[in-house]
């Protein structure tokens, strides 16, 4: 199913939104979903569905542990994070994505949130 | 979207199509998703599963029939885990203006009136 994508405009640092923009094509080919950053300004407009969403959803949740990020770290607004908690923690219990792990299938794709682990 | 295993999915399917017809729902459509290695080992009905098959039935039904159709695929020993979701495109796309910058200095200072 084709889902809508509409992008906003951004504001802000322009190197950092264009590396982000090359670097968020999704390895999916169904999906092509491409969030823009500007600051803390997250301008995403989507529905975000159910199922055939996990390359999505898996970029919101730690490869090590399986935790949802934050807002502090995912820099969404209030709906969409609400929408991508509810539909992770919908799709985990289902049983299409695992709870405390990342699907090694989706380790490689581009970082969308601000995380920083200590190497 | 169910989750089922063994080799007797057609039989199973069938017991639940007609299951959901019983109860008013009008199915449209029935999608197999693939067999695959669960996420994470799933326990239902004293079995422990580790590989199922997906399938996902879009059907029409009166909002009373939910409680129903969960209670009878809950007792059906081949259905691993049952769920009924609502279809996610007839829900409305609102737009998000993302987050609208609020002016921080007004809310220093409360501007409730103090006697």
């Amino acid at each position: 199913m084709a889902t809508l994508v509409a992008i906003c405009g951004d504001l802000g640092r322009k190197k950092l939104t264009h590396f982000v923009k090359a670097a968020l094509c999704l390895p999916d080919p169904g999906t092509h979903v491409v969030l823009w950053r500007s600051r803390s300004q997250y301008k995403y407009t989507k529905q975000v569905a159910g199922n055939e969403d996990l390359p999505l959803l898996s970029q919101f949740i730690s490869p090590f542990t399986g935790c949802i990020y934050g807002r502090h770290v995912t820099g969404l607004c209030g709906k969409k994070q609400k929408e991508i908690t509810n539909a992770t923690k919908r799709v985990q219990i289902m049983g299409f994505m695992p709870v405390t792990y990342k699907d090694p299938a989706y380790l490689k794709d581009p970082k969308v949130c601000n995380i920083k682990y200590r190497e | 979207m169910k989750t089922k295993k063994q080799p007797e999915t057609a039989a199973a399917l069938k017991r639940t199509v007609e299951a959901l017809m019983d109860r008013g729902a009008i199915v449209r459509n029935l999608e197999n998703l693939g067999d695959r290695t669960l996420p994470y080992k799933i326990s239902s009905h004293s079995q422990r599963h580790s590989r199922g098959g997906y399938f996902l039935v879009d059907f029409y039904a009166p909002a009373t029939a939910v409680e129903s159709i969960m209670e009878h695929l809950s007792r059906d020993i081949d259905v691993i885990r049952p769920n009924v979701v609502k279809h996610p495109l007839t829900q409305e796309v609102k737009e998000c203006e993302g987050i609208v910058p609020v002016p921080l200095e007004e809310k220093l200072y409360s501007t409730k009136k103090r006697k």
